[in-house]
């Protein structure tokens, strides 16, 4: 799995969110979009895209992109 | 009357909690949030609950593990046309990162929608708050009506909108909290003297509105 796909899903989920506004360094709070609604629709999408269940103690944790893209990648390598 | 779902509670707003909602209403960042932005007197909030405290109104405090966290309501606003209006406020603001505002908007949805069977949702928002705008189209709310002069947007939801529009929200709720159903009468906990509420509201939902 690539960061550049990841990211492209990300944007196709987030319908708001104007293309190539993400970063694998992009906080996700500093999004002016970003609400609670943003963190669950991005639980829904990790376990529907990649099968990974992302819990809010993990969503407290992730600040950017790539923290969510390691974990993501990490998981699916331990499962 | 108490909701307990996605691990919160709501519990219908009580004469002695009005004070905590009045201090944290008339703080600088909530009232930054509100189109009525004086400072509330004791008084006026006292008056304001008795305005309030009735079958048409629906207040609630949210708790969040024991901690008053919040406050939402919805209103019934028109009974011929089955709509109804809603706010929320969370002066907790760690519990704005969480999925509590999300919980506490599909218990309120959920009960204007799938208990008191109304037909729309009705939100006036500032129109410089982006954010709530955004969250609100997330919900399914459309704008559906612009007032530059006021600086206000109204936004609807309806039914078949939300449901449609929140089946990842809530799918995403059951992989947090264990729970990814819609508010069930048996999720709300009411007085004895209001149970036959839920006879009403099963057998005919334009009976049940008649009450209130």
């Amino acid at each position: 799995m690539e960061i550049k796909s990841f990211i492209h899903k990300l944007e196709e989920e987030f319908e708001e969110l104007e293309k190539g506004t993400l970063e694998p360094t992009t906080s996700f709070r500093d999004l002016e979009e970003w609400s609670s609604m943003y963190a669950l629709i991005l639980i829904a999408l990790m376990e529907t895209e990649y099968e990974v269940a992302i819990t809010g103690e993990d969503l407290n944790q992730i600040e950017t992109v790539q923290d969510l893209f390691h974990i993501v990648e990490a998981r699916r390598k331990a499962s | 009357m108490i909701i307990r779902k996605y691990g919160i509670e709501l519990h219908r707003l009580k004469l002695g909690d009005i004070e905590l909602v009045r201090k944290h209403r008339n703080s600088k960042y909530i009232r930054s949030k509100m189109f009525f932005q004086k400072i509330i007197s004791k008084q006026e909030q006292l008056d304001w609950f008795h305005s309030i405290n009735n079958n048409r109104n629906f207040y609630f405090i949210i708790k969040h593990k024991e901690e008053k966290v919040g406050l939402v309501h919805g209103r019934i606003c028109s009974k011929d046309e089955e709509k109804a209006e809603g706010g929320i406020f969370l002066w907790d603001k760690k519990a704005m990162e969480t999925h509590l505002p999300v919980a506490v908007s599909l218990c309120m949805a959920d009960l204007t929608f799938s208990i008191l069977k109304l037909k729309a949702t009705v939100a006036t928002v500032r129109d410089d708050n982006t954010r709530v705008i955004q969250y609100n189209q997330m919900l399914g709310y459309e704008i559906s009506e612009r007032l530059p002069g006021a600086h206000k947007v109204v936004m609807e939801l309806n039914a078949a909108q939300y449901f449609e529009k929140t089946k990842k929200i809530r799918k995403a709720m059951g992989i947090l909290t264990g729970d990814d159903k819609i508010l069930a009468p048996s999720d709300i906990e009411l007085p004895d003297s209001a149970k036959h509420w839920y006879a009403l509201a099963e057998k005919d939902p334009k009976a049940f509105l008649e009450i209130f």
